[in-house]
C-alpha cells in the first residue's frame, strides 16, 4: 500500500506540466549529446546547471537526470551508424552494432538498442524504487567508518575494473586524492595549497577538471591526427526487431539489466564498465562466440541494456547514501546541494516529493526516449551528419564556456585549460583519468569520514575491521587489491580487456 | 619506456613537494588528525606507487607499454603548440573583451588552420557558431557568458 502512496506522490510531482517540460528537455538534450561524439552528459549538465538555479529542486534534478539517461540512449545511434561511440558507455556497441549496420541491419540494431535500453531502464527504476527504502534503513546504520570503507572499496573497484595496470590506476587515484585536498580544511579551517588564490579556497572545481581531462584533451589529440568519418548512407528500415531477433536478445537484455543495475549501484561502477562486462559475459556464454564482432545482435542488446540499467542504479548510492558513484552523480550532488537538499539517508524522509518525483519522472522519461529514438531516428541521423570540423571547435567552446558559467570564474577556465594539457599527456601515456576523477570527487568525503573514524576510535585503525559492515567492505577491497598479483588470475581480470575511458 | 620513467619521476617529485608542504600544515596524531594528515597519506601513497612502477613497471609492462617512438610519432607539433597558444590567448582575452570577439577569432583560427577550410567559409562558420552559441546559451538558456568592455 505504501508503495502505491509513494508512486501516487511521485506521479503528482512528475506529471506537473513544468516538470514534464523539464523531463522532455532533459531527455532531448541528453539524446543530442549522446548522439554527438565527444560530447557527453557532463558538458551539457555543467552548461545547464546555472539555468536550473531558478527552478524548483524537483524540476532541476528531473532535467539533469534526463540528460544522463538520455545520453545512454543516444550514444548507441552513433556507435551503430558511424562506428564511433557517441558516448563512452556505447564504445562496445560499435563492435557488433556497426557490423550489423554494414550488413544492412542498422534498423534492427537501433531498434534492439532502444528497446533494450527501455526495458533495462524501466526494470532499473523498479529496482531503484524497491531497493532504495531498505537501503536507506541499512544506510542509517552507517557511521563514518562504514562510509570510509565503502569509498575505499569504490575506488579499488574502479581501479580493478577499469584499467590494464592496477598500479597506474591507483597512482592516478592517489593524484586525484591529493588534488581533492586543495582548499579549506573542513575540520581546522586551515587553507591547504591555496597560495592565496581566492578561487582555490573552495578547492578545485569538478567541472574544470572533467572538462579539461575529457574534453579539451580529446580536441588536442584530434589536432594531431585527422579522424576518419565513416557514415552509412541509405534509409534506415525495420526498426522493429523480428521475433528471431527478440528470441536471441531477450536473455541478453535481462542479463545485461541485472548486471548493469548492480554495477551501477557500486561506487566506482557505472555505464561504461557495465557495458564491457555484459559484452564479455554474452560472448563467453554464447554458443557461437565467433560471431561476436561480426554482427551478433546479443552484442548490442546486452551492453546497451547494461549501460541503461547502470545509469538508473547509480542514483541509489547518491540518493540513499549521499555518495556519488561517478562524475555525473557528483554533478547531481552539487545541484542538490545548491538547492539546499543534502543527499543521504535522510533525503527520503525530508524530501519525499523530490525523491519519488525524480523516480517516477524516469518512467515518463523512458517513454519519451523510446519515442525520440525510434520514430524520430531520422532527425538524429541528420544531426550525425554534422562534420567533425564543426563539432570539435564546438566541443572546445562548450568546455571553456561551460567551465566559466558554473561560477562566473575565469580561474575555472584556466584550470580547464591546464587539466586539458594534463589529460592530453595522460592519454598519450594511456594513463586513465576515470580513477583520478572519482578519487578527486570522493577525496574530501573520504577525508572527513577517515578523520571522524580515527577520532572516534582514539587513533586505532581497528575500527574499520571490527565493525561488520565496514569489515566486509574493506575485506572485498583488500581481496580485489591482491587478486591482480596472482599470476593465474592476472590475465582473467576484466581490466585486461577493458580500456574504456569516460568522456564529458 | 623513457617517457613512463620520466612520468614516474615527475609524480614522485610532485608527491614529495606535497608531502613537505603538508608537514607544515601539521600531521596531528592518529587520534586527532591535523590538516596535513590526508595530504601526507595520499602523497606518500603516490610516491610509493610511482616508485614501484618506476622500478618494476619497466619489467612488467615491457610488452604492453607503447614505445617512446610510438607515443610521440606523427605529432604535428606546430599545430598542437599553436592550438594551445590560441586557447591561452582566448582565455586571456575573454575577461577583457567579452565572449563574442575572442570566440569568433578562436573559431576562425580552428576552422582555417586546423580544419583547412577556406578563409571566407571559416569566417562564416565562426560568426554563425558564435552567434548561435550566444543566442542559444547566453540569451535563451541564461548561461553566464564572460562580458568584457564591449558587454558582449
Amino acid at each position: 500500500m505504501e508503495l502505491f502512496n509513494q508512486l501516487y506522490m511521485g506521479f503528482s510531482v512528475a506529471l506537473q506540466p513544468n516538470n514534464l517540460i523539464y523531463c522532455f528537455l532533459g531527455t532531448l538534450i541528453g539524446t543530442l549529446v549522446g548522439v554527438l561524439p565527444g560530447l557527453g552528459p557532463v558538458a551539457a549538465m555543467s552548461l545547464l546547471l546555472p539555468a536550473t538555479f531558478h527552478t524548483t529542486p524537483e524540476g532541476s534534478i528531473i532535467m539533469l537526470a534526463g540528460i544522463y539517461y538520455g545520453a545512454m540512449y543516444g550514444g548507441s545511434t552513433t556507435s551503430i551508424l558511424m562506428n564511433i561511440p557517441g558516448e563512452a558507455a556505447s564504445i562496445v556497441t560499435c563492435l557488433d552494432g556497426h557490423e550489423m549496420a554494414k550488413q544492412g541491419r542498422a534498423g534492427a540494431a537501433l531498434g534492439i538498442a532502444a528497446f533494450g535500453s527501455f526495458i533495462a531502464g524501466t526494470i532499473g527504476i523498479i529496482g531503484m524504487q524497491l531497493l532504495s527504502v531498505p537501503l536507506v534503513s541499512f544506510a542509517l546504520k552507517f557511521g563514518p567508518a562504514e562510509y570510509c570503507s565503502l569509498m575505499v572499496l569504490g575506488m579499488v573497484v574502479l581501479t580493478f575494473l577499469a584499467s590494464a595496470s592496477m598500479v597506474r590506476a591507483l597512482m592516478m587515484a592517489s593524484l586525484g586524492l591529493v588534488l581533492g585536498c586543495v582548499g579549506q580544511d573542513t575540520v581546522s579551517g586551515l587553507m591547504r595549497f591555496t597560495y592565496g588564490v581566492p578561487e582555490l579556497f573552495d578547492g578545485i572545481g569538478l567541472v574544470p577538471v572533467v572538462m579539461g581531462l575529457f574534453g579539451i584533451s580529446e580536441v588536442l589529440l584530434n589536432v594531431e591526427r585527422v579522424a576518419k568519418q565513416e557514415f552509412l548512407e541509405g534509409k534506415i528500415k525495420g526498426l522493429l526487431p523480428t521475433m528471431k531477433d527478440w528470441a536471441k536478445s531477450i536473455w541478453a537484455i535481462i542479463r545485461g539489466t541485472v548486471l548493469g543495475f548492480f554495477l551501477g549501484i557500486l561506487p566506482g561502477g557505472g555505464g561504461t564498465i557495465a557495458a564491457f562486462a555484459s559484452y564479455a559475459i554474452e560472448k563467453r556464454i554464447s554458443p557461437y562466440p565467433e560471431k561476436f564482432g561480426k554482427g551478433a545482435i546479443e552484442g548490442v542488446a546486452g551492453p546497451e541494456s547494461a549501460n541503461n540499467a547502470a545509469a538508473q542504479g547509480a542514483f541509489i548510492p547518491l540518493l540513499s547514501l549521499g555518495i556519488p558513484s561517478n562524475v555525473v552523480m557528483a554533478m547531481l550532488l552539487g545541484a542538490l546541494i545548491i538547492h539546499g537538499v543534502t543527499p543521504g539517508p535522510l533525503l527520503l524522509e525530508q524530501h519525499p516529493q523530490l525523491f519519488w518525483g525524480v523516480v517516477v519522472s524516469m518512467y515518463v522519461g523512458n517513454i519519451m526516449l523510446l519515442i525520440l529514438n525510434l520514430p524520430l531516428i531520422a532527425l538524429w541521423v541528420k544531426v550525425l551528419k554534422v562534420p567533425y570540423s564543426i563539432l570539435f571547435p564546438l566541443i572546445l567552446l562548450l568546455c571553456l564556456v561551460g567551465a566559466y558559467s558554473i561560477n562566473n570564474s575565469m580561474a575555472d577556465v584556466w584550470f580547464t585549460l591546464g587539466f586539458g594539457i594534463l589529460g592530453y599527456l595522460m592519454k598519450k601515456l594511456s594513463l586513465e583519468a576515470a580513477p583520478m576523477v572519482l578519487a578527486f570527487v570522493l577525496g574530501p568525503m573520504l577525508e572527513t569520514a577517515l578523520r571522524q573514524s580515527l577520532i572516534k576510535s582514539n587513533g586505532s585503525f581497528s575500527i574499520f575491521f571490527t565493525r561488520p559492515i565496514s569489515a566486509a567492505f574493506i575485506g572485498i577491497a583488500i581481496l580485489l587489491f591482491f587478486v591482480p598479483m596472482l599470476p593465474k588470475l592476472r590475465k582473467k581480470r576484466p581490466g585486461a580487456v577493458i580500456g574504456g575511458d569516460d568522456e564529458i | 619506456m623513457r617517457t613512463y620513467s620520466v612520468c614516474n619521476v615527475v609524480l614522485i617529485v610532485f608527491g614529495a613537494v606535497v608531502c613537505m608542504g603538508s608537514v607544515r600544515l601539521g600531521f596531528g596524531s592518529f587520534s586527532d588528525p591535523g590538516a596535513g594528515f590526508m595530504p601526507i597519506l595520499c602523497s606518500l601513497f603516490l610516491i610509493a606507487l610511482s616508485a614501484f612502477d618506476l622500478v618494476f613497471g619497466v619489467v612488467s609492462h615491457w610488452e604492453t607499454d607503447r614505445k617512446d617512438e610510438e607515443i610521440w610519432a606523427d605529432i604535428d607539433w606546430g599545430r598542437l603548440v599553436t592550438t594551445v597558444a590560441m586557447l591561452t590567448m582566448y582565455t586571456i582575452l575573454l575577461p577583457l573583451v567579452g565572449f563574442c570577439f575572442p570566440t569568433v577569432l578562436l573559431l576562425l583560427f580552428l576552422f582555417r588552420l586546423i580544419e583547412r577550410r577556406s578563409w571566407w567559409r571559416a569566417a562564416l562558420w565562426a560568426v554563425v557558431v558564435t552567434a548561435a552559441f550566444y543566442l542559444g546559451f547566453g540569451l535563451a538558456l541564461g548561461a553566464q557568458l564572460p562580458k568584457g568592455v564591449l558587454g558582449l
